[in-house]
């Protein structure tokens, strides 16, 4: 029976090539440790190198653009495991072929300073250059569906603590404003150490161009958050407000980053960025001001 | 539109959401919690609890129920050192709906006679399973005292997640977090991290016979762990753990001086992995551990664990090795495919007791599939005795199993929508797996070559009675499969599996998820493969309706397989006269030879924005013969020689919804089982008395073995349905 496998393995070896890119952003290896100080969790769901971007490209395809993301090491695939109480399990949550991190893309389509958007996604504790401020995210996660749903549960939330009355036309008003604005791909592909994922050209405005900056950010994905809390020393609360990302602490616990200084409510959990030519990941990242309140400021990056 | 214009922009909002996530400080006490609501129906119509399975005494199972369970988090940061964490949490259990809070029923405390376990929440406010009873679980407190070398200290209930499979795994039992520890982990410098840990030992299952013996209170694990970041490329890893299971010594009466303890159990587990993960397609991971089980005879006062045994670590002094190989080459061609192999050798002695028992998967291979679980055609364990219906239900567990380095590999308290563990004790040989991916497009293969460590007649040691062993049977590997009898007294068994599985998203509207697989299995198991074994001298029984001499062979003095294997005596059935089952009389009469097909389809697709359902069809054929009515599956199981055929029809829905969370999963198994268990013996009638204990119609054919357990000989047919139902909502 091997060796009838084998032969059939050999037989399949030939096949296909690879295509050129639109463009390229590269990333360098061994530096997915946020601001220097960023560790993995204890659990064996996460392996030094998991969430170290080394590339990310982008390919023109039928009716939108193919981005590509390269990691250090090869994705860890769900896998057919009890999350919870009710005996969900963790494939069922991540059905796209990944379950430890989130890619955040926050597109500057205008490069027109300060024309646009410079927060970014809820629990990433950073803000944006205004010089590459965003009209568009594309934010890969596991769970695009529910991510969706908590974005717009999470605004629809903040329009009301701001306004106290919101009604059910203006909610609308506001989810439709929301699918402009953020997107979260559902034609994914996991292969070994990449990830492709499509975004329509409806959505962009068309292919993503090589004249466009792109604040890239990965970081941890909390898909379970909702499910299991079992063993997990985080308390419930720290995700609200948050979208599917993995918090840090300080120590170095199981559920969580660790790294983090005492008291530093500014830390983000964002474990490896694409930064401009000549800027230290470390350096971008580490730059807060707590007394005033201003996290870390990302930039966008040209191909 | 315009009071939109007053709220503010959507960039406005997500500032506004963004900023109060970064100044969100922590409060003094923060309380949310979970409610899980499960609907199980089934055409079983068990009713013995809110979980589809459980082998535990005095425990119950069902599939038939509606319960709800509530989950109270706690947590407080009292000041910046100090982390406070814990659950108070209820059981589905016995805790029915249709208890009506659990008032009245039953006080096994004031019957007399006894009238027998509390099944069902029979026992409505008399037992904490049925009166909806709420436990302590989780309670963690952290400290982060800030020093320079120590990170953290941890003490109070963890899930081990810190450390690893084969040493200190995830033991899960209804909970993840029941273990109660200390623990400490720091960095001796920024690559070089420590973790030590004083974990108290479960006296429910972690020794001998599933004890820790009377005196339980002291037994504990110890462990250290560090983890070096040698270079980017090369992550290196040692464990070490030593457990103590101490009772006090009775020898010590004299209580004026105190008293003294000796030990009952110890076990000894080393490890050291290395990952390398340089630049380029190929990454290599290694891992070797070495174990030592040692129970004291003295004190646990047994000298065999006896024919149909359970424990989770054998009654001798083990000394083995588990080694882990793997070498990944991703995408080398930059086409799109990849090539994992690993190569795996878990010695036969290799004892952990503390390792992961499920949710966890130390080989690559996807093993065996959880709709065969237990010894019978349906999965019932000792089925030819009165009494021991299917305990999961013909349908078994979904998916392939999970394989864990245990022999207190657990499924208990699981419904039939979650995975199986196996264990894999003694496995040792190879996995090849291929993968392909181009676009939505996704071809893997796997072929696993499984030879097994523990081949050996009368368990490697002919100067013992078999049927006094030293280590667990557990129930023993007979029929389809067994998920926890790595241990047989008779096994020269080699198992070969290969698959080819695909998925694909049709771009079509929302995207149709597509995907199948086709697997086999060969697995043959000679048992007995040296005539000396065999119970009797050739030509013990001539036929013709002539009565079997007492010519036993013996394959040390005095043992003989005929003491257990024992000769039929010749009955007449319908005017026909011969053996009532056929004589032990060849090396081929326990032979097992499993030709095994899965075949899989189905598809899945985005219903609405939040609604995802699949359909899938699963076929399983298998043509299994596994000894004839000599050997009678060792005399305790139904025999499941013959054609297996099994459907199963999956309906998958699940469907969140803004911190909620609702799911349904049906599954209508249907199939034939066609007994062949050979010829040479006599078939019988079922009296009625047999028929209505182990279920088979009246009159029918079989035969009635050496404990006047009953194997039909006739075709059955099954159709079993299950159903579960839930509702999970944050708060």
């Amino acid at each position: 029976m091997l060796r009838r496998f084998l032969f059939c393995l050999f037989l399949a070896l030939p096949l296909f090539a690879g295509d050129t890119p639109l463009w390229v952003l590269e990333d360098p290896r061994g530096d997915d440790y946020g601001d220097g100080t960023l560790l993995y969790p204890m659990s064996a769901d996460f392996d030094r190198g998991d969430l170290d971007l080394l590339r990310l490209e982008a390919f023109d395809a039928k009716g939108g653009t193919r981005f590509v993301a390269t990691f250090a090491r090869p994705i860890k695939r769900p896998p057919h495991r009890t999350v919870d109480a009710i005996g969900t399990q963790l494939d069922q949550l991540a059905r796209h072929g990944f379950y430890t991190f989130n890619i955040d893309i926050y597109i500057d389509t205008d490069g027109v300073r300060a024309s646009g958007a410079t927060s970014a996604l809820p629990g990433r504790r950073v803000w944006i250059d205004e010089a590459t401020a965003w009209e568009k995210i594309v934010c890969l996660t596991p769970d695009p569906a529910l991510a969706k749903m908590e974005m717009k549960r999470i605004l629809a939330r903040s329009a009301k603590q701001r306004a106290k009355v919101v009604s059910d036309d203006e909610r609308r008003a506001l989810i439709l404003k929301a699918d402009d604005r953020i997107f979260f791909p559902t034609r994914i592909t996991v292969t070994s150490n990449r990830v492709e994922f499509f975004v329509p050209d409806s959505f962009l405005g068309g292919t993503a161009s090589p004249q466009w900056s792109y604040a890239v950010a990965v970081s941890g994905a909390d898909v379970v958050d909702r499910t299991d809390q079992q063993g997990r020393l985080m308390d419930r609360t720290t995700s609200t407000g948050s979208l599917l990302i993995l918090p840090v602490a300080s120590g170095r616990p199981i559920d969580r980053f660790g790294g983090a200084a005492e008291d530093d409510s500014l830390v983000s959990a964002l474990v490896d960025i694409i930064v401009p030519a000549g800027e230290d990941q470390r350096k971008v990242l580490a730059t807060r001001d707590l007394e005033k309140g201003v996290p870390a400021v990302l930039h966008g990056v040209k191909p | 539109m315009r009071t939109i214009a007053k709220i503010a922009s959507l960039l406005v909002l997500l500032g506004a959401v963004s900023m109060s996530a970064q100044q969100q400080q922590e409060s003094m006490l923060k309380i949310s919690g979970v409610t899980y609501t499960k609907w199980l129906w089934g055409n079983l119509h068990d009713r013995g609890s809110l979980y589809n399975f459980t082998t535990v005494p005095g425990e119950g199972a069902g599939d038939n129920g509606q319960g709800t369970e509530i989950e109270l988090l706690l947590s407080a940061k009292p000041n910046k050192y100090l982390e406070v964490s814990g659950r108070i949490h209820s059981r589905f259990s016995q805790n029915f709906w249709t208890n009506f809070g659990g008032f009245g029923g039953r006080n096994p405390a004031t019957e007399e006679p006894p009238k027998g376990d509390c099944i069902g929440g029979d026992c409505g406010e008399y037992d904490p399973r049925s009166n909806q009873y709420v436990k302590l679980r989780g309670m963690t407190v952290r400290i982060t005292p800030g020093y320079k070398y120590l990170d953290a200290v941890t003490f109070g209930a963890t899930d081990l997640g810190q450390f690893d499979a084969f040493t200190l795994g995830k033991i899960r039992y209804i909970d993840r977090d029941n273990l109660g520890a200390l623990m400490a982990q720091g960095s001796l410098t920024p690559t070089f991290r420590y973790d030590l840990i004083r974990a108290s030992m479960p006296r429910l299952w972690a020794g001998y016979k599933y004890s820790t013996g009377p005196y339980a209170n002291q037994d504990a694990a110890y462990a250290m762990q560090f983890r070096w970041a040698a270079t980017p490329q090369l992550d290196l890893t040692g464990i070490a753990e030593k457990v103590s299971d101490v009772e006090v010594d009775s020898r010590d009466f004299i209580i004026d001086d105190g008293r003294d303890v000796r030990g009952r159990y110890s076990n000894d587990v080393y490890g050291i992995k290395a990952d390398f993960h340089p630049d380029g397609p190929f990454a290599v991971r290694g891992a070797f551990y070495h174990a030592s089980s040692d129970p004291n005879l003295a004190v646990i006062g047994e000298s065999d664990i006896g024919f149909t045994g359970y424990s989770p670590v054998p009654l001798i002094k083990a000394d083995d090795n588990a080694i882990k190989l793997n070498v990944d080459i991703t995408d080398p061609f930059k086409n799109g495919l990849s090539l994992n192999l690993e190569y795996f050798n878990i010695g036969a002695d290799y004892v952990s007791v503390l390792a992961a028992r499920r949710e966890s998967d130390v080989l690559m291979t996807e093993g065996h599939d959880g709709t065969w679980a237990l010894n019978g055609p349906s999965n019932a364990k000792y089925g030819v005795f009165g009494g021991n219906p299917t305990l999961i239900g013909y349908s078994g567990w979904q998916g392939n199993a999970q394989q864990v380095v245990s022999l207190a590999v657990d499924n208990e308290f699981t419904d039939f929508d979650e995975p199986m563990a196996e264990t894999v004790v003694g496995w040792k040989g190879f996995t090849l797996v291929p993968r392909w991916q181009r676009d939505t497009l996704e071809i893997a293969g796997e072929f696993t070559h499984i030879d097994y460590n523990n081949n050996w007649q009368a368990w490697g040691d002919p100067s013992r009675d078999f049927t006094k062993p030293l280590y667990p049977t557990n129930d023993l590997y007979t029929g389809v499969f067994n998920f926890r009898s790595p241990y047989n007294p008779f096994q020269d068994k080699k198992t070969d599996i290969a698959l080819i599985r695909g998925r694909y998203t049709i771009n079509v509207a929302k995207g149709i998820d597509v995907f199948g697989k086709i697997k086999t299995i060969q697995e043959e198991d000679k048992r007995i493969n040296d005539a000396r074994f065999l119970p009797y001298q050739a030509g013990s029984c001539p036929g013709g309706g002539v009565d079997c001499a007492d010519n036993k062979n013996f394959y040390s003095p005095g043992l003989s397989t005929g003491n257990y294997f024992s000769n039929p005596p010749v009955i007449t059935v319908n005017g026909v006269t011969g053996y009532k089952w056929a004589p032990f009389d060849s090396l081929d009469d326990d032979d097992r030879d499993m030709d095994y097909t899965m075949f899989q389809v189905g598809a899945g697709y985005q219903l609405t924005d939040i609604i995802y359902g699949s359909l899938t069809f699963e076929r399983y054929d298998v043509d299994l013969k596994d000894g004839n009515t000599a050997f009678q599956a060792y005399n305790l199981h139904e025999m499941s020689s013959g054609q297996h055929e099994k459907n199963k029809w999956i309906v998958g829905l699940r469907f969140p919804v803004g911190g909620a969370e609702a799911g349904l999963n049906y599954e209508y198994t249907f199939g034939q089982f066609e007994p062949d268990f050979g010829d040479g013996f006599v078939p019988q009638v079922v009296d009625d008395g047999t028929a209505k204990a182990v279920g088979v119609p009246l009159g029918s054919l079989g035969f009635s073995g050496r404990y006047g357990n009953w194997n039909s000989l006739e075709p059955r047919d099954f159709d079993h349905q299950h159903l579960k139902a839930y509702f999970k909502v944050r708060f």
